[in-house]
């Protein structure tokens, strides 16, 4: 029975690769006629069998390579069978991890062959080492492709058919008899160029294929048994893999401290790390280093602020106030959980729970009667009910996952459902808030060394965003399905996925906040501020699948500052990709098509031959263009997501650490605050006049002499009217 | 036996998959474009020997292919590099943000005065340009690099920018040669005779002139 699938090639594991697979399409068989432009059917079909593969087999996903094998498969199979195909070679013959994002199976076997030419031609291998000449510049692609461009078509598909049967051993054994083959040559030069280019002329050369096998199946016996060699890729598979995991650990923690601080260890201890609003007139901005954490409090109204004599035992790195008991809470990085008196200042009780409080919730059951939630870095989440400023007595402990729980979200679905989200590493636990029964987990990238940065509900949806990068993820609280994803930075939507890029970027987002009337703001790792707008609008159906169009132009709404900052200007890429795409895919049922392991089936292979000269002749017939391509859209989306930039702002040469807001009366307040304490300008207050944001900042006062510290201006200022003061005093 | 050349640069070619670091390759050691080639995988190289002011430099050009993945197999390459050429699709955006990350890259794993370049490929396509030339000017001033457009198909600048390259290494080459013997050609023959090897796979990250061995 012959299954028909459409779906919609939406799905993350396939639009991550969809470029690159579409940059390849034209690139695989150029010069066959079945691949030859991007009308051909042998294009087509090369794209479905390679996106579908995708969704087969998410953790491998799209390698470049792979493209070969499968044009050379749908010489021969229908897309099914290719498909079929691809899967037999990537899962069954070639080691696991072979094309996956670190090649590590594909370097391990490099290794291998390494090994084999030392045991089989000793003075070959002497001679390259002598060299220090490393051949997987050349090997590497006989094995990732199978040959494909490095020998005559003839002799390379008679290794194909040996490989089919026998698995990647038999590649081994082809490889050290061409290098046996070739030996002579090799040996004569002394020079890595030389070596290399000999190396691959004279295999392009090499039609003669029974003086090959000759020398793969007779001369080079006795060689090690399919047994030892699968030992010997396993070890080195095992070595390879360990190196490539802690080698990636090494680099995200690289990351993590080259970014996380700044490059800045002095500053460390006056990082900002979190920050409050208290009894609706005052926030609470948290600093401090390992062994001391202190606060600032402004006042709202009159925009100064100042340090108190609160003084903890380690960093605080969460805050959360209670105004209804006139307590606030601070989590430490020591563990410790601390209330303290809103009022009065003074430390009502200091409770510990073991591991470090990366982030707090709390959420109002009933008048009188609060729960808390501390997320841990041992992955624990503690449970605790307060129902006066005393110290709680009911605390339970829920063992989440196994990585740091970074941030508490209370989500309130359709029905009024209370869930609480938490985000560990890649992967969001959603729970009842009510029952704390576990609903459901998710992971939102491939990627599992990512780390999630922060959630905040909207009426939109949950946005969220991974550690490092400049991608906003929108995910629908009902269906756990990302619904948008749109780079920042780029100003851009997005339909693909980056391809396992995990490198930190100065403009990731480092903080992000939601207000009521579909704003959303950001927060960057090099200190802009900026504002979207985001708007739901019915879908109509589009058939091409790039369609590009350009935003409506763009309103630059520019907010005057005291301080002078500049205003970004580089918008101009502001088009967004849509793309769609239907993938018709027959598929049947068995799970290993006999026919591709049939090695006796030449007719197919007469039929291809003659197809392939053919091409030759009509080679110049059509010069495909580079960037456009043609495929039907099926769109079962109604609903779409448009985010405008409204206003760009620089605000700190530092990260925006917290951006949060409330409602005073009828306006909106928000409180940026950014970079270290000392700095200038840290904290701001933003209020809306005339649609336009406007923002003054806070002015630090000494708070023993109630003169101002910082900024220098307000400093100036205060002299200023002192000494004008006196004057005048004179005057009289 | 007398060499066929005085100098041996490596020359390596990076940038995201598609913006043509093959096709400019080609073009520089062919002379030829094909708009069908096939897609790198892993590593590739081709070598051309050219001539400036009266030596012989044999540019062995490394190319590499563009997909995230290969960057474990393709960084190996960096080490032994003295000249690279950073590579984006001036009809790409996108190719042309990726440059920054390639530095990185190069910071990372390249000797730390490696010459660099930066070329916006494609540039005989300008109905469909999303790069500036400013653009792309303001990020080579930015990181202290020279920049050029080129077009592979209508073999625009192509020369000039590997030829450009070379010229920048050769002086260096040779700046540092001579700083390195005070009284330059009293000891060890003639001066003219001096001729720079890089080392195979050798050399350090830190010193570019570890790279090369004085013959
Ligand atoms: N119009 C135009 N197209 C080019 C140029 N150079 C490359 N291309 C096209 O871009 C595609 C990708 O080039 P390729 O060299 O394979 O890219 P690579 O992945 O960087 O090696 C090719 O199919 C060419 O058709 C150029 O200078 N002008
Ligand atoms: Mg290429």
């Amino acid at each position: 029975m012959i299954l028909k699938i459409d779906f919609p090639v939406k799905q993350k594991e396939v639009t991550k690769f969809h470029h690159q697979i579409y940059l390849d399409l034209l690139r695989t068989l150029p010069n066959n006629v079945k691949f030859s432009s991007k009308y051909s059917q042998g294009v087509n079909q090369l794209q479905e069998v390679l996106q579908v593969f995708c969704l087969h087999n998410p953790s491998i996903g799209y390698c470049q390579g792979m493209n070969f094998i499968v044009g050379i498969s749908l010489l021969f199979l229908e897309p099914e069978d290719a498909f079929w195909c691809l899967v037999v070679i990537t899962e069954k013959l070639f080691l696991p991890h072979y094309f996956d994002s670190g090649l590590v199976g594909a370097q391990a076997d490099q290794q291998c062959l390494k090994n084999l030419i030392e045991l089989k031609l000793p003075d070959l291998h002497d001679h390259l080492e002598s060299l220090e000449l490393d051949l997987s510049s050349i090997t590497l692609n006989w094995f990732l492709a199978i040959f494909i461009d490095a020998l005559p078509f003839e002799t390379m598909l008679r290794i194909w058919d040996c490989f089919l049967l026998e698995g990647s051993k038999i590649l081994f054994r082809y490889s050290l008899a061409l290098l046996h083959m070739h030996k002579n040559t090799l040996m004569e030069n002394n020079d890595t160029i030389s070596i290399f280019k000999s190396l691959k002329y004279s295999v392009k050369f090499t039609f003669d294929i029974d003086g090959l096998n000759k020398i793969a199946f007779e001369q080079l016996e006795p060689f090690p048994k399919r047994k030892e060699i699968i030992q010997k890729q396993k070890n080195y598979l095992r070595i390879k893999l360990e190196s490539w995991k802690s080698r990636r650990l090494q680099k995200i923690n690289q990351d993590i401290i080259e970014w996380d601080s700044e490059n800045d260890e002095q500053n460390f201890h006056l990082k900002i790390d979190c920050s409050s609003f208290v009894d609706g007139n005052f926030v609470w901005v948290c600093y401090g280093g390992q062994m001391e954490g202190n606060v600032m409090i402004g006042d709202l109204e009159m925009k100064k602020m100042s340090v108190q004599n609160i003084v903890t035992e380690s960093k605080i790195l969460s805050i959360v106030a209670i105004e209804e008991f006139d307590l606030v809470l601070m989590g430490l990085l020591s563990g410790n959980l601390i209330g303290f008196n809103s009022v009065n200042k003074e430390q009502l009780w200091n409770l510990n729970l073991k591991d470090s409080i990366l982030n707090m919730l709390s959420v109002k059951a009933e008048t009188n009667f609060y729960r808390l939630y501390c997320a841990h870095s041992n992955g624990k989440l503690t449970y605790i009910e307060l129902d006066s400023d005393k110290e709680p007595s009911e605390i339970f402990d829920i063992n989440v996952s196994s990585s740091p729980i970074e941030w508490i979200e209370l989500v309130i679905d359709d029905h009024e459902e209370k869930y609480i989200w938490l985000a560990s590493a890649n992967t969001v636990y959603v729970y009842n808030e009510r029952t704390l029964l576990n609903e459901t987990k998710f992971e939102v990238s491939v990627n599992q060394f990512d780390h999630i940065l922060m959630l905040k509900h909207t009426k939109n949806g949950v946005l969220l965003s991974i550690k490092g990068s400049s991608i906003i993820h929108l995910y629908d609280y009902n269906t756990y399905k990302c619904k948008l994803l749109f780079d920042v930075k780029l100003n851009l939507r997005l339909s693909i996925e980056k391809d396992d890029d995990f490198s930190f970027s100065r403009n990731r987002l480092t903080c992000f906040l939601s207000l009521d009337n579909n704003l959303i703001w950001f927060g960057t790792g090099d200190g802009y501020l900026l504002i979207y707008s985001i708007e739901i609008y019915e879908q109509k159906k589009i058939d091409k699948l790039h369609k590009k169009f350009s935003l409506n132009t763009q309103i630059f709404k520019r907010i005057m500052s005291r301080r002078n900052f500049s205003l970004a200007t580089d918008f101009n890429l502001d088009y967004i990709y849509h793309e769609r795409a239907k993938l018709n895919v027959k598929r049947r049922d068995s799970s290993l098509p006999d026919k591709f392991l049939d090695k006796n089936s030449k007719k197919e292979m007469k039929k291809f031959k003659s197809e392939f000269i053919l091409k030759d002749i009509s080679k110049h017939l059509d010069v495909p263009s580079e960037n456009e391509f043609k495929i039907n859209i099926c769109n079962n989306y109604d609903l779409e997501y448009k985010m405008d930039l409204l206003t760009k702002a620089k605000i700190s040469d530092q990260p925006v650490r917290t951006i949060m807001s409330k409602k005073i009366g009828d306006e909106i307040a928000v409180i940026t605050c950014s970079g270290n304490y000392g700095e200038d300008e840290t904290v701001l207050k933003w209020s809306q006049k005339d649609k336009n944001w406007k923002n003054e900042p806070f002015i630090e006062m000494c708070p023993i002499t109630n003169i101002p510290k910082r900024p220098l201006y307000a400093k100036i200022e205060y002299f200023q009217n002192l000494k004008n003061k006196k004057e005048t005093k004179k005057f009289f | 036996m007398a060499k066929a050349y005085d100098y041996l640069f490596k020359l390596l070619l990076i940038g995201d998959s598609g913006v043509g670091k093959t096709c400019v390759l080609f073009r520089f050691a062919e002379d030829q474009y094909n708009a069908t080639f096939i897609s790198t995988i892993g590593i590739d190289f081709k070598i051309r020997t050219i001539e400036l002011d009266g030596k012989k430099i044999k540019l062995q050009i490394w190319d590499t292919a563009g997909q995230e993945r290969f960057r474990t197999i393709t960084t190996a390459y960096y080490r032994g590099a003295m000249g690279i050429l950073l590579v984006y699709d001036i009809t790409s955006e996108k190719s042309f943000d990726s440059i920054r990350n390639w530095i990185r890259n190069i910071e990372e794993h390249a000797s730390a005065d490696v010459e660099r370049m930066l070329i916006g490929n494609k540039c005989d396509m300008n109905d469909r340009r999303q790069v500036s030339k400013e653009r792309g000017e303001k990020l080579a001033i930015e990181y202290g690099m020279k920049c050029m457009e080129t077009s592979a198909k209508l073999n625009e600048n192509i020369e000039n920018a590997f030829f450009t390259l070379a010229r920048d290494i050769k002086a260096k080459t040779e700046k540092r040669l001579n700083q390195n013997r005070p009284g330059s050609n009293s000891q060890n023959g003639t001066g003219s005779n001096t001729k720079l090897k890089p080392k195979d796979n050798g050399g350090s990250k830190s010193s570019f002139f570890k790279m090369c061995t004085i013959l």
